[in-house]
């Protein structure tokens, strides 16, 4: 019998880390990885499989495995090579794969000794006959996307029971579209290869069956192909409308999906249980989208757009984008605003960085406009050199438009854009002990942050009378959790939040 | 855990920072990020090191990945602050929350 350690490592604390929220949701990590049961599904009966999350527990660098894998994305790079790094010290054998060992190889190379590059599907169950057989190779590379058919249902019994608020289905790979900053396309390709929906269901059911109310179906683009996305959320509906407490699902959609003759998708998706989507809008800089090739985002109105969305009880989570070419000073100010009108209350904003393997990142070389390594997250800093400011202007813009969009105002500002396009709730929903359990911890986590925001969960119910309270659940959730980044910083600043715009006097 | 206080860990590391930013550098905000004077894994590294030396106490050379800020570093560093929660407050903020939450229905 073999013995192999999965680890999923720490990410570094981000917004996208949702660090600080166990209080709230009774979990210790937010979101589930299904890339290593995935990997732990493909392993044969002599093969024994063991995975560590550290999102919700201690990694233990003793004992002994015949291997090690460990998996990760760029925010979990340095942590991913430091777990290589000592379990190589203590003698046991170490693969890196998935995303970040794909796209950064030169980076991974020292710290592996065997490297996956690329989907897992064929590489894995290679590799493991090679290792059952006791000769195996340093570096394996998947040179063809997978069809989906081939990959197993995730084998979730090895997560640790309980432990994540989402789970997740993964209902697609890859990415039509060609964004010039995405490293998605790079990784999985522009042909987007999808599951059956009876497929999909069937995962979604085995999380059920585990105890999860809240499923994120993770696709790089869930309505990118209109057609599959209708089978999809047709057979899930079906599916959520015969449980007795339905599943509240999220997503990802681009903004395009609001258009006329896509409403009716969008009412699918709704009447499916699709309660959240994150949605890439970037930016209101209608230039930047032909800039970038991000040719969905090509929109007249984007305020509406988020509107319709929302109108249909869907809440939009934002992801934003500071320092493209076509920014000046006064976008932190245009993108403010934006968001405001929107009422986005969860936005997810970074610089732009040009990423390995990038189309950008090669632009960017041309240029001669790349600079050294990251030193911390990309909502703080970035490896380019931006064209119309300097990057201590874009820094310094980017930390105000942090500190400004969640300072407690105008997130309730952004609370109530949001409360008054969803409908009206014609009948009282009665709170049950699990809902009363749950304000309980939000009160608890709330009061400990301080006279400054111990009332921002009362302001922000009585915005929602008579609406439905699941996007505002999951709003304070995440509010909670971006201020303990923004103070974990040592960023956030209530008189710089104040501020109506970023003051540059004092920048070169 | 060092001796130091929050407030002396954070006034070093501002020194420290003006020094290396030669005398033509603007204040050092404590509250914006290493990036913003152009600190690269190079100087972080070092200067992870001599705050290492001064304090006594072991500081990891990825210090400001993680804490990205002069205030996030001594902060980190320095001893915990006691909690501030008002006794009652969140017994308080729930009861609102409740009779909000009622008045929606």
């Amino acid at each position: 019998m073999k013995r192999i350690l999965l680890v999923n490592p720490l990410p570094s604390l981000s917004l996208y880390s949702w660090p600080d929220v166990a209080d709230i949701t009774g979990r210790p990590g937010y979101i589930m990885n299904i890339a290593l049961p995935t990997l732990a599904a493909m392993a044969p009966p002599e093969v024994e499989v063991t995975i560590v999350d550290e999102a919700v527990e201690a990694l233990d660098f003793g004992g002994h495995w015949d291997l090690v894998g460990i998996t990760g994305y760029l925010t979990q790079m340095r942590r991913m090579c430091d777990i290589a790094d000592e379990f190589k010290r203590r003698g046991q054998l170490v693969a890196i794969g998935g995303p970040y060992a794909s796209l950064s190889p030169h980076v991974v190379r020292p710290h592996a000794d065997i490297l996956f590059r690329g989907e897992a599907e064929h590489t894995w169950p290679a590799f493991l006959a090679d290792f059952s057989s006791g000769h195996w190779q340093t570096e394996y590379t998947s040179h063809e996307t997978v069809d989906l058919h081939s990959s197993p249902v995730p084998d979730i019994g090895k997560l640790r029971p309980g432990a994540y608020e989402l789970g997740v289905v993964q209902t697609s790979r890859g990415c039509p579209f060609e964004c010039e900053f995405c490293d998605v396309i790079v990784y999985l390709g522009r042909r987007q290869r999808h599951k059956t929906p009876p497929r999909v269901v069937d995962e979604l059911e085995q999380l059920y069956q585990a105890g999860y109310r809240s499923v994120f179906l993770s696709d790089d683009n869930f309505t990118a192909n209109r057609r599959r996305a209708a089978e999809i959320m047709t057979a899930v509906g079906d599916w959520n409308r015969s449980k007795p407490r339905p599943v509240a699902l999220y997503t990802q959609l681009s903004i395009d999906v609001t258009r006329d003759r896509d409403l009716p998708l969008l009412d699918l998706c709704a009447e499916a249980g699709l309660r959240q989507a994150f949605v890439g809008i970037e930016t209101p800089n209608a230039e930047a989208p032909r800039e970038v090739h991000k040719r969905q985002n090509l929109r007249s109105d984007l305020v509406e757009d988020v509107h319709r969305i929302q109108r249909r009880g869907i809440m939009v989570q934002a992801g934003m984008i500071t320092g493209f070419d076509s920014d000046t000073l006064d976008s932190f100010a245009v993108q403010y605003e934006f968001l405001q009108a929107a009422g986005v209350p969860m936005v997810l904003l970074a610089m732009l960085n040009a990423l390995d393997g990038t189309p950008l990142q090669r632009r960017l070389a041309e240029e001669g406009r790349l600079k050294g390594l990251l030193l911390s997250d990309a909502a703080l800093d970035t490896n380019i050199i931006p064209k119309q400011m300097t990057s201590q202007q874009l820094v310094k813009g980017t930390v105000w438009l942090l500190n400004r969009l969640y300072q407690p105002r105008p997130f309730l500002e952004r609370l109530s854009v949001f409360a008054d396009q969803l409908p009206r709730r014609s009948q009282a929903v009665a709170s049950d002990e699990t809902d009363l359990a749950f304000w309980a911890r939000v009160a608890t986590s709330y009061a400990a942050l301080g006279s400054e925001l111990r009332d921002v969960p009362v302001e922000a119910a009585r915005l929602f009378r008579a609406r439905d309270t699941h996007g505002l659940r999951t709003a304070l959730v995440f509010y909670r959790s971006a201020v303990g980044v923004l103070r974990r910083w040592g960023l956030w600043d209530p008189r710089l939040g104040a501020r109506p715009a970023p003051d540059f006097r004092s920048v070169a | 855990m060092s001796t130091r206080s929050v407030a002396e860990i954070e006034a070093w590391l501002l020194t420290h920072l003006r020094e290396r930013l030669g005398p033509d550098a603007e204040d050092i905000d404590a509250h914006l990020p290493f990036s913003y004077y152009g600190l690269d894994s190079l100087d972080a590294i070092a200067l992870a090191a001599e705050l290492e030396e001064w304090l006594g106490v072991a500081v990891t050379p990825d210090v400001a990945w993680d804490y990205p800020t002069a205030h996030a570093v001594a902060a980190y560093l320095g001893p915990a602050p006691s909690p501030e929660v008002e006794p009652g407050a969140a017994d308080t903020t729930l009861a609102a929350l409740l009779a909000e939450l009622e008045a929606s229905d």
